[in-house]
């Protein structure tokens, strides 16, 4: 991380005490790209879901046909987030076990400081911000082990995905070759054993979908409330790759 | 506790007006019922009942039941009303049929007597009062003339004039002359559709001229709807006509006593308001990409779309790719080659070639052109080679450059960061 010299805001307390702001380097470029082009793969991959799971518009209707094919265009941009997902996942899997500079893996060691980290942030959170005991220029193993378990759900719907992609596939012909098709039903047949058929898996795809939803509901919830609740512009590391902490802040809050 | 837990949602779910369409729905069987009451109260001309002649051609109740519910189905109407469509089928016996025939191959007449065994279809074409056919009737010659002259008073304004062929203008309609008195068949059309109370072409000569119609069109020929005026025309196109089609929009016709509605060109639009592409059997290969590029390819092999090879499913409206032909058995997609529009106006011209249309701007859905499914590989698949360069470059640059040791995690001592002690700079991963 960099840390600028230090800047002051002009905004002063109620005591009027002057509060020095300094600005904290959180993520690389690389890491924002991934991850506003994975946001918008999921929003896409939502909105198209919704319409493919229960296409509400009636497009071949004789008084009102439309011209357009929605549920054509739904699945096709459907299949390309897919597709930038999964690809991506894979990018962001190798980085997490073999970046050059920090090893993201390394942040799921239950070692003492991490343990006790993970237990402060958490705490922060459910003390409404009341205790403020942990460090907020670095990622704290609270939201390490949340985005491992939103990867585990895109996982899932990678396979569950696939599985009912390739079940569309007649002869296992496909434009690229018949490899393909044999390699998703080698690599996601058994969630159809798993999950209790293409239904079940269906199921399981769409269920997934609410989980990864409700996950990102929460992620943008707890960015702003940090934001304003630690008032150092949490939210700013997706944008600017930085954020601000407070040069003489209180560890207990005030 | 006894509570199915998806009505706590059926209230946002339900199809709104639903309450209205029901009401709507009720008065529109019972103005049917009224209608249906009227037709029972005509004398049957024809002397043939349906019942009777499904008991002879041991058609089982069940059978004409099936029959009614697709009939049902292919005029658009709810299930309630397949009582009174079957209703209607046993009164056909109270219309006065006259069908007369110029330029063309008969096939229409043969699409309802082909059949392998007796269809639903065929005993109704029994039942009608056939007054006259050229085709199927005994009689021949003055015998037979006569026998349409005294129908065609007998029935004054209340019969159905069907028209199969079509009708050539030149040299004074002398192309196509009928009967024994020469009399030229434009003639004839004009006098017997002022008599009668609707008037049917029947396929696709009647209907735009078909293919006595097509370029150079030496006899001029016409469809019905160019000589006849003041009766309404109905058009029900294709090469053959559908006998459901023709079937369907009498039991319309005893239902309502009205044409149903038509669309521009005069043809039902609960029959050829769909295009056969939209319910095409075929329809997800075009979606997904998949063509048959030449005749026995693999992609023939496997039946995907046939739009490369000419299909004009796209360009055509008529309700085959759900009805089908011979009892359903099957249509020409179906059996492996592409639709040539034969229920279009001027098809033989404009659609009948196995070639794509150069002027067509018909595009399957995804980036491209490409298709969903074979898009979506080809974009994933050339993401993943993008990737797998990117990793393997990586994975060389961090094999020759080694690591750089930064630490990114948060401890629980938080005074020592935020005092701003540690300054490590953080490259690009």
């Amino acid at each position: 991380m960099t840390l600028d010299t230090p800047t002051y805001s002009k905004h002063s307390t109620k005591t009027g005490q002057v509060e020095a702001y300094q600005r904290v380097q959180r993520v690389t470029t690389t890491w924002r790209i991934i991850h506003w082009v994975q946001a918008l793969s999921v929003v896409v991959c939502f909105i198209t879901g919704l319409f493919i799971a229960k296409p509400f518009i009636q497009t071949s209707s004789i008084y009102s046909a439309l011209p357009f094919p929605i549920m054509g265009w739904s699945r096709a941009l459907h299949f390309y987030g897919a597709m930038i997902l999964d690809t991506s996942m894979i990018l962001i899997a190798y980085l997490y076990l073999f970046s050059r500079s920090h090893r993201d893996i390394t942040d799921l060691r239950p070692t003492p400081e991490h343990r006790s980290a993970f237990k402060e942030a958490a705490l922060n959170f459910i003390t409404f911000n009341r205790r403020r005991r942990f460090d907020t220029t670095k990622r704290d193993p609270l939201l390490a082990v949340m985005f491992v378990l939103l990867h585990l759900l895109l996982l899932l719907q990678a396979l569950t995905g696939l599985q009912l992609y390739v079940a569309n596939f007649s002869d296992n012909l496909s434009s690229v070759g018949s490899w393909w098709p044999q390699f998703l039903h080698f690599t996601t047949d058994w969630t159809a054993t798993v999950f209790g058929g293409n239904v079940g898996v269906r199921m399981t795809h769409l269920t997934a979908s609410w989980l990864i939803i409700a996950w990102a509901v929460f992620h943008i919830y707890y960015e702003i409330w940090r934001t304003i609740m630690w008032r150092e512009g949490d939210v700013g590391i997706m944008f600017s790759g930085s954020k601000y902490v407070r040069v003489k802040d209180d560890a207990n809050g005030s | 506790m006894d509570l199915d837990r998806r009505s706590l949602f059926s209230g946002a779910l339900r199809h709104r007006g639903s309450q209205q369409n029901e009401s709507e729905q009720l008065a529109l069987k019972q103005k049917y019922q009224e209608r249906l009451k009227e037709v029972e109260a005509m004398e049957p001309l024809s002397g043939l009942s349906l019942p009777a002649l499904l008991v002879e051609h041991r058609l089982s109740r069940r059978n004409f039941m099936m029959w009614a519910s697709a009939m049902t189905a292919a005029l658009m109407l709810p299930p309630v009303f397949e009582k009174q469509v079957a209703e209607a089928a046993t009164l056909l016996n109270r219309v006065p049929v006259i069908w007369i025939e110029g330029q063309d191959c008969a096939g229409n007449s043969e699409a309802f007597i082909r059949s392998a065994g007796p269809t639903v279809e065929e005993l109704l074409f029994q039942t009608i009062s056939l007054e006259y056919h050229e085709t199927l009737m005994a009689a021949a010659g003055f015998q037979s003339e006569l026998r349409k002259q005294t129908a065609a008073q007998m029935y004054k304004g209340k019969y159905v004039l069907v028209v199969e062929g079509a009708i050539p203008q030149g040299e004074n309609g002398a192309y196509c002359t009928i009967g024994a008195a020469g009399q030229t068949f434009y003639e004839e059309v004009q006098q017997l559709s002022a008599g009668a109370a609707l008037v049917i072409g029947a396929g696709a000569c009647a209907y735009y001229g078909g293919i006595p119609k097509a370029y150079p069109n030496p006899t001029n020929a016409v469809g019905v709807s160019s000589v006849v005026s003041g009766t309404p025309v109905i058009n029900i196109p294709a090469c053959p006509m559908n006998p459901i089609n023709f079937v369907g929009t009498l039991i319309h016709y005893i239902l309502t006593g009205a044409a149903p509605a038509l669309d521009s060109t005069g043809r039902p639009i609960w029959a050829f308001g769909n295009l056969i592409h939209n319910n095409c059997e075929r329809r997800a290969h075009f979606d997904a990409g998949e063509y048959v590029q030449q005749w026995g390819d693999l992609g023939a092999q496997n039946n995907f779309c046939l739009y490369k090879m000419g299909c004009k499913g796209p360009f055509t409206y008529n309700n085959c790719s759900i009805v089908r032909y011979n009892e359903g058995t099957n249509w020409p997609i179906g059996v492996g080659h592409g639709c040539i529009g034969c229920s279009q106006p001027e098809f033989w011209d404009t659609l009948a070639y196995e070639r794509p249309m150069v002027s067509a701007n018909i595009h399957a859905p995804g980036l491209a052109g490409l298709g969903i499914e074979s898009g979506a590989d080809k974009f994933g698949l050339g993401l993943l080679a993008v990737v797998g360069v990117g990793i393997v470059a990586h994975a060389i640059a961090s094999a020759v450059g080694g690591r750089e040791k930064v630490s990114t995690m948060a401890s629980s001592s938080s005074s020592e960061a935020a005092s701003g002690g540690t300054t490590e700079k953080k490259e690009g991963e």
